[in-house]
């Protein structure tokens, strides 16, 4: 094992200080109607810091290394370019003021509205999780019927075909009117999308499991509540997981219609209210949770496809 | 180290059986078969490819109706699949999300006596020579291996027929060989009665000691061998030979006619 202080390993670090550097002593354009605050320093700053741990467990885990090594090249033309926008945006004002804000008043807005991104955030997150924990469990279920039962098949899936792809837009004024209130109508929205992908993909997953696999549980002696829930179901795991998959992304775009609904709260409706009143600094900083939040949910897709489909490792790669 | 066992007695009476297109042809694959095999013989079913042989195994795991006749198992009639017939195929169909020991260990899950029988698995994994295999995925492991698996997975139900389609068919000559004597081996350790279908008359004259030779479809029983020769065979004395000859003759005629 190497011991030796690799210093690529700490170029993200220099970066960052440097970029910290340049918010710190290039002075604001005059014309920024700013604070005066450099948040951008002190964001790099702690970046800095973070990406100063990481270089040292690097160089001190040789495992780890190699991997954060492969990653160094990417995390510093990302700092440099964020380092770039400073430039731009606080500094010279190469970019229209009012689209493209001050990186320092981007984050002054956030440090600002905290409480209300933060309540917007939950709305958000509840919005989502709810439409797709609800989507997803109805999707499975009903795409287990359909690719198991020839029957539910036949009077299920053509109706499942004509309803699923239709755009849940179009279902937004028949959601104000059967759900008794705003929340369930939008999770109604949310769960829509999430359901119709996760159930054709279960559904087929289900009927293309080997037929063999059904042969030898039967000899095996397995009944069929067994062999659905031990050989259908993780069998069609790895198309129930691509349903999933695609019932998430699609998830977020319904989010935003679902919140814009006329919602109280929530991300999208932050959004679209903060662009009506050209407040672009707060557009900016509900875009960036916004592209956080989605992808941590994907992250998390990840997690647990590495959880419970770890055994395809070596049969498919993403 | 297992208990040998009676193995079961499978008689088949006067079965048929026709597959119908979707345009309402009938097209028949076993026509009126009567077999007696008796408990603990090894027959293999011959025949030249497409024969129906397959279709008959498939009728005697319960895996198919057949249209006409009747089959019983120790004077039971059959009339589904059961874990007292067990099926070994060409393709091992190992569960790919699980390991050797889960695959394993499959049959006594759902059968729900995997509590009280949990070490029979590791003896069974033992026994067909995978020791230090247990917890390997089936895609990381050879066909040959993938096919112990099978056999062990099959085996661990203690059926008193085991069934086999072609389960040497997609392996190299090597292991194909190896695993024939093994086959022997748990044969005659367990005492269960085994059919196999196969096309290949030299292994069905190493192994059997019945080889029923099929006509093609619909499938009709042309002839018997019996085999009588004591194991482990020598596969290239006279007598084995002599007998492949035989077979070979029985099916290339039926298919000049």
């Amino acid at each position: 094992m190497a011991k030796k202080i690799m210093p690529r390993l700490f170029l993200p670090m220099l970066v960052s200080i440097a970029d910290a550097g340049i918010d710190f002593f290039i002075p604001t354009h005059p014309d920024i109607n700013s604070r005066g605050i450099p948040y951008f320093g002190y964001l790099m700053l702690l970046i800095a810091g973070w990406f100063c741990i990481v270089g040292i467990i690097a160089c001190v885990k040789k495992e780890y290394g190699v991997k954060y090594n492969a990653k160094v090249k990417f995390y510093t033309v990302i700092l440099l370019l964020l380092g770039l926008v400073d430039v731009l945006t606080d500094k010279l004002m190469a970019l229209p003021a009012v689209y493209f804000p001050s990186v320092n008043n981007v984050l002054a807005s956030a440090v600002d509205e905290r409480e209300m991104l933060l309540a917007c955030t939950f709305y958000s997150v509840r919005l989502l999780f709810l439409g797709i924990i609800i989507g997803g469990t109805i999707g499975v279920f009903t795409g287990v019927l359909i690719g198991w039962s020839k029957t539910i098949n036949y009077w299920l899936a053509p109706i499942a075909r004509f309803v699923g792809p239709l755009p849940t837009a179009i279902w937004i004024p028949i959601a104000l009117l059967v759900f008794p209130n705003l929340l369930s109508a939008s999770v109604f929205i949310v769960a829509l999308t999430m359901w119709f992908p996760t159930n054709v993909q279960t559904s087929s997953g289900i009927q293309n499991v080997t037929k063999g696999y059904y042969d030898v549980a039967d000899t095996l002696g397995a009944g069929t509540a067994y062999q659905i829930f031990h050989i259908a179901i993780p069998a069609a795991a790895p198309q129930i997981f691509v349903g999933i998959f695609s019932g998430v992304t699609a998830s977020f775009i319904s989010l935003m219609l679902a919140e814009l609904m006329g919602a109280r709260y929530g991300i999208g409706w932050y959004i679209n209210w903060k662009q009506q009143i050209m407040a672009y600094p707060n557009v900016w900083i509900a875009l960036i949770i916004l592209a956080i939040l989605c992808y941590s949910t994907i992250q998390l897709l990840f997690i647990l496809r590495k959880k419970f489909l770890g055994w395809q490792e070596g049969i498919i790669r993403w | 180290m297992v208990e040998k066992m009676i193995g079961g007695h499978i008689k088949i009476d006067c079965v048929s059986k026709k597959f119908t297109n979707l345009l309402g042809e009938e097209n028949p694959a076993v026509n009126q078969v009567s077999l007696d095999i008796k408990p603990g013989e090894f027959v293999c079913l011959m025949g030249p490819s497409g024969c129906g042989k397959t279709t008959l195994l498939r009728i005697i795991a319960g895996l198919l109706r057949p249209d006409e006749g009747e089959l019983f198992l120790d004077d039971k009639p059959i009339n589904g699949p059961g874990c007292e017939r067990g099926l070994v195929f060409q393709n091992p169909e190992l569960f790919q999300w699980m390991n050797v020991e889960q695959n394993v260990a499959f049959g006594l899950k759902a059968r729900k006596v995997y509590a009280q029988q949990k070490e029979e698995v590791q003896k069974y994994i033992d026994m067909v020579g995978l020791n230090g295999f247990e917890k390997a995925l089936p895609h990381h492991l050879s066909g040959g291996m993938q096919q112990r698996a099978a056999f062990a997975r099959a085996l661990i139900n203690r059926p008193k027929v085991l069934l086999l389609d072609e389960p040497f068919g997609a392996l190299d000559a090597f292991t194909r060989v190896a695993l024939q004597e093994r086959l022997i081996d748990l044969w005659k350790t367990f005492g269960y009665t085994a059919v196999m279908v196969t096309h290949d008359a030299e292994e069905a004259v190493a192994l059997a000691t019945q080889i029923i030779v099929m006509s093609d479809r619909p499938a009709t029983v042309e002839e018997i061998f019996c085999n009588d020769l004591a194991y482990p065979r020598d596969r290239d004395s006279s007598e084995l030979i002599g007998m492949k000859k035989d077979i070979l003759n029985v099916l290339h005629l039926k298919n000049e006619l």
